[in-house]
């Protein structure tokens, strides 16, 4: 029996925004979380920097695809999300940053919460009271704690609960 | 607005692991007693609010 080598999120929640900021400039720009489509996958490329096979993922017919984008620039991509929806729950399988929002030189900031809360809002919207699953880098738990409020469940598995999933909502989509 | 500072050291690339059976039972186990506290703590609240009001005659 082939068994893969676990593999744990590793996104960082930079910042608290309702927009992503940029670095450079410190403006900050509105955000919109739409399905991601065939005609995108020819920027998500690994030759692009990407680190996952996204072209896997939006063929996979029990994930649901998510890109970011600014709604003025449409046809660059911030981030990704996939997830599914569980009977209970929402469980986030990959979230990645543009390759340009990655590291010390990363142009935007405000990426992956973002994705996080547009994953709360979706189990909100699926009567899951707010509840999404991931799993964590040892690293990074605390991080997910403090800034998602997430709880663990015992090794990397963790989960944000209905009262930190509405924070994350109120803070990223209060109109 | 809260600023979190990045650790060190890390990229902005994240995969999880497959959601096996028993993952699935431990998170359904794990809303089951969070939804069971907040509404157990909703009550006691409740019950604490009423006997602290008080009573005018």
């Amino acid at each position: 029996m082939k068994i893969d080598n676990p593999i744990h999120l590793n996104f960082i929640v930079d910042k608290l925004t309702n927009s992503i900021q940029n670095t450079i400039s410190g403006d900050s720009f509105a955000t919109e979380v739409l399905r991601l489509t065939k005609a995108d996958l020819k920027q998500v490329t690994k030759k692009n920097g990407w680190n996952f096979n996204w072209k896997v993922e939006l063929a996979d017919n029990t994930k649901d695809v998510f890109k970011l984008t600014i709604p003025n620039n449409p046809s660059i991509i911030q981030g990704l999300l996939s997830l599914t929806l569980e009977s209970d729950h929402v469980y986030m399988h990959l979230l990645e940053n543009a390759p340009f929002n990655i590291g010390q030189n990363k142009l935007y900031e405000g990426v992956a919460g973002n994705l996080v809360a547009h994953a709360c809002k979706v189990s909100f919207q699926q009567g899951f009271d707010g509840f999404v699953g991931f799993t964590a880098k040892t690293k990074l738990i605390e991080h997910y704690q403090k800034t998602l409020g997430a709880y663990t469940l015992g090794g990397h598995r963790m989960i944000i609960p209905t009262q930190s999933a509405q924070v994350l909502i109120d803070k990223y989509f209060k109109s | 607005m809260g600023h979190i500072k990045e650790p060190k050291g890390v990229d902005f690339i994240i995969a999880s692991d497959p959601l096996t059976d028993k993952a699935r039972l431990e998170i359904s186990e794990f809303i089951r007693n969070y939804k069971k506290n907040m509404t157990n703590k909703k009550a006691k609240a409740t019950t604490v609010t009423k006997q602290s009001k008080p009573t005018h005659v």
